[in-house]
């Protein structure tokens, strides 16, 4: 019965995807629209990952924060601070 | 049925999680404390001192020992005279992130005092919001990991 179920859920699925090509031009445009719509795809998400990092440059010169860099530092030498609690508990006796 | 009731429940959670700041993609617990906590003693301390005597770090401090005292711990504010079971520390920082403006991130490192000091915990979250609010998203942080961690508390942690 959950096979059953199982292999229904997956024609489902199949179905609505090869609709979803088609309407992308997979299977009414051919191949050339599909490959060429994926390709001006690609290019807007390098685009907008571009700007995203422009702008992070930005905010990162105009504010110079670099508080997590540091905080990251901190948790790799978490030892190195824990030493250094000891040594402030004892030298306070 | 019981797929139909999973693709339902990540449907849910995924609608939820959307809507959440707290991000723990670029988080981890890397181990897991103790179950038995109830009752043990643990002191705090910052990690960078340059936050000591910061307003925000003293409010976060106090949020952070009120949650793990709501779940049982008993904080012990001298530990130069008594040595606690645990040794808390904290850090905190904020950022300028891109499409929420403002990125937090909270670390919690616990180290058990047995013959040989034992890292037992580490946690380090990342938040994401469009406020500046430092103490307002670390709280949620910190609220976030101590429920992970130890369960909801009874009491609740106070905001």
């Amino acid at each position: 019965m959950k096979t059953l179920f199982f292999l229904l859920l997956l024609t489902i699925h199949f179905s609505l995807q090869a609709a979803s090509n088609s309407a992308a031009g997979g299977f009414a445009g051919g191949f050339a629209d599909g490959f060429n719509k994926a390709q001006e795809n690609s290019r807007q998400e390098q685009a907008q990952e571009l700007v995203i990092i422009q702008m992070r440059q930005n905010f990162k010169a105009r504010y110079g924060t670099k508080e997590i860099e540091r905080l990251d530092f901190f948790i790799k030498n978490a030892e190195i601070r824990l030493y250094e609690i000891f040594e402030d508990l004892s030298r306070k006796e | 049925m019981k797929i139909l009731l999973s693709i339902f429940l990540i449907a849910l959670f995924s609608g939820c999680a959307e809507n959440k700041i707290i991000n723990w993609d670029g988080s981890s617990i890397v181990s897991a404390m103790p179950s038995n906590i109830k009752g043990a003693k643990f002191s705090v301390f910052i990690l960078d001192k340059e936050k000591n005597k910061k307003i925000e770090t003293i409010v976060i401090e106090k949020q952070l020992i009120e949650g793990l005292v709501a779940r049982g711990m008993i904080f012990e504010d001298d530990p130069k005279h008594r040595v606690p079971n645990y040794i808390v520390m904290y850090d905190y920082a904020s950022d300028y992130g891109i499409s929420t403006q403002y990125e937090h991130a909270f670390a919690i490192i616990i180290y058990a005092l047995d013959s040989k000091p034992t890292q037992v915990f580490k946690a380090r979250l990342k938040i994401n919001s469009t406020n500046n609010d430092t103490v307002k998203n670390i709280t949620l942080g910190i609220n976030e990991v101590i429920e992970k961690t130890f369960g909801k508390s009874e009491k609740g942690t106070k905001q």
